[in-house]
């Protein structure tokens, strides 16, 4: 059963220097207890589609031109804002990038832990206090019952976003959406935040949505990945068939771009020449042609579409 | 994992520090800021005791002598009809602190809130908030206390309200600015991931983190209230006699100036003082909430 629909969700910004299309028809799924990883570049647009679909874009600029998305089978982009607000940090939980700012620095840890409960569930003070030590206990924070009387700038990186993800949660959500969680951590908390996030998905058999610029991060989490260009999916394949058999040659330039323990000595490090384009003037056809090292005659004058090759899904005029 | 959670519960973890409290102790090293709250304290305190501490009663004549120098009974000599001006000092000390602090509050309450809603909401709406405000501006604002007063007839609770009706204009303006810059803040976008609600967005999110200006701005209000009182008493429509506050004391000192000095000089310091140790705080209360300064 699928928990996440999304079909065909166009988001544009209107901007003073034109429309730019940030989300460009983009359609997947996500399944229950199934984790989903979404990977792209700076602008790609895999932050956008999640928030846009929350509500959590500030519209204007951003609005939503066509699309589908359902929820459990519930609507999210025709719901009233009153029900969408209720559904977030309820049942959709979100996990963002940066915890050194997404921490409110004048509150303490109890009080921020304690709201997201008290705003969905009516229960008393002491037992909101209760949940939230236990949500601590839950992603290892030692003294958890102390700790909770910190500030944020009282802990470290690796425990602000051990916090964050269990204020997300707090109130035990069908779908967390981890939006870059190891980003501004070091190395070494990155694989224990990924592992935290992979054992609760386990223990509470929510999905997740994983997005981020990390190959390596995707690589042991996923069952399946999601590679995005320019605000459009280019592949969409499993993530054994994503690192093993990659179709479109942004995912093959992506894959060679990541330094690993078996490349030969003496080998430079592939980059992808050029920039990513900007979505206010998206090149004709086919977005990643300019870039494309496999680039044939009609790329730049026909868009691809997504279309079903062997157990993947690829947008390339290649296949 | 749990081996060593177990040994770090064993370690004294220190009650947090908010910011507020960090602010505290930088604010408590800051001298000069020390001096005003102390000097501060002291009148607050000789204002709430008055009627104790008060030799005389503010409508108590001694006319044998006329206006006295400062001499034993009257330590700071007395007014143009005889009656103690130290009393009156203190009496009128009551008043005007009083209206600083409450038309500030009522300035503070008015200011943050349309301030904040305006700023978190934004678009077209802060437009046309902050044209209202533009347009209150313009109009000479004492025209607008005076008309307040007419209207709502010539009580002292009256004052303080239409004093604080015309002070919040500049304090929303300084939180909607703070409120455009915090909105944009991850943590804002983190509360509506959370499903928190636009008002607890507000109250509990941005107006905390917009603190500092909010204080210190406060303490520049409060001199500028007392001023104000006074002119407005001057006018005739703040405080009536026989009862006093410090502008006015200064105000009837002044037209004497030249035959009976002690009756400005008293007064104007003591008004002068009361101006100087809030902005000495003010001053101090800035430096100790700025974030980017170190617990040092």
């Amino acid at each position: 059963m699928n928990i996440l629909e999304v079909k065909n969700l166009k988001n544009y910004f209107h901007t003073r220097d034109g429309i730019v299309k940030a989300v460009d028809d983009v359609s997947f799924h996500v399944a229950k207890g199934e984790t989903l990883g979404v990977v792209g570049e700076s602008g790609s647009g895999k932050s956008v589609t999640h928030l846009a679909y929350l509500g959590l874009l500030p519209s204007p600029p951003s609005k939503i031109e066509s699309g589908n998305v359902h929820f459990q089978g519930k609507d999210l982009l025709h719901m009233d804002l009153e029900s969408l607000r209720k559904l977030r940090g309820n049942k959709i939980s979100m996990i963002f990038q940066d915890p050194m700012t997404s921490l409110n620095p004048f509150l303490s840890i109890k009080t921020q832990l304690m709201e997201t409960i008290l705003t969905h569930t009516n229960i008393s003070e002491q037992d909101a206090y209760k949940k939230s030590v236990e949500g601590l206990i839950q992603v290892g924070i030692p003294a958890a019952d102390k700790r909770i009387e910190s500030y944020p700038h009282e802990l470290s990186g690796g425990m602000r976003q051990r916090v964050m993800i269990a204020m997300a949660l707090l109130n035990n959500p069908e779908l967390l959406i981890a939006d870059e969680p190891t980003t501004a951590l070091d190395v070494t908390i990155q694989a224990g935040v990924l592992e935290l996030i992979d054992n609760l998905k386990k223990q509470k058999g929510m999905s997740v949505i994983l997005i981020t610029h990390d190959l390596g991060v995707v690589a042991g989490l996923t069952d399946r990945i999601i590679v995005m260009y320019a605000g459009q999916i280019k592949e969409e394949a499993s993530t054994f068939d994503i690192f093993n058999t990659p179709k479109h040659p942004y995912t093959k330039a992506l894959l060679q771009s990541v330094p690993r323990l078996d490349t030969t000595k003496g080998n430079r490090l592939l980059s992808i020449p050029g920039l990513p384009p900007d979505l206010a003037k998206p090149p004709t056809g086919c977005r990643f042609h300019p870039r494309c090292p496999e680039k044939i005659d009609k790329c730049d004058k026909e868009e691809p579409q997504l279309k079903e090759v062997g157990n993947c899904k690829v947008s390339c005029h290649l296949y | 994992m749990s081996s060593i959670a177990k040994n770090y519960e064993t370690i004294r973890i220190e009650k947090g520090t908010s910011l507020l409290r960090d602010a505290l102790y930088r604010l408590k090293k800051n001298k000069l800021a020390l001096f005003g709250l102390s000097i501060l304290a002291i009148i607050a305190t000789a204002s709430l005791l008055t009627p104790i501490i008060a030799p005389y009663s503010y409508e108590e004549q001694d006319l044998i002598y006329g206006p006295q120098s400062p001499n034993k009974e009257h330590i700071m000599g007395t007014d143009d009809l005889g009656r103690d001006l130290f009393t009156r000092i203190l009496y009128g000390g009551r008043i005007s602190l009083m209206v600083g602090v409450l038309a500030t509050i009522v300035s503070l309450i008015i200011g943050v809130l349309y301030g904040s809603i305006a700023g978190f909401l934004g678009g077209r709406t802060d437009n046309i908030m902050m044209r209202i405000v533009d347009i209150i501006y313009s109009l000479p604002f004492m025209f607008f206390v005076i008309i307040l007063m007419v209207i709502a007839g010539r009580n002292i609770y009256n004052l303080f309200i239409a004093l604080g009706a015309v002070q919040w204009l500049t304090m929303s303006r300084i939180i909607r600015g703070q409120v455009l810059s915090l909105k944009e803040k991850e943590f804002v976008l983190a509360a509506k991931s959370m499903g928190v609600s636009k008002g607890s967005i507000i109250l509990r999110h941005l107006i905390p983190n917009a603190m500092g200006p909010m204080i210190i701005y406060s303490t520049l209000t409060i001199p500028t209230v007392i001023l104000e009182e006074s002119f407005l008493s001057f006018l005739g429509l703040g405080v009536q006699p026989p009862m006093s506050s410090w502008g006015l004391l200064i105000t009837d000192g002044a037209q004497v100036m030249e035959i009976y000095p002690w009756m400005v000089i008293f007064p104007a310091s003591i008004l002068a003082l009361t101006l100087l140790s809030l902005n000495f705080v003010g001053d101090g209360l800035r430096d100790a909430l700025d974030p980017k300064a170190k617990k040092d």
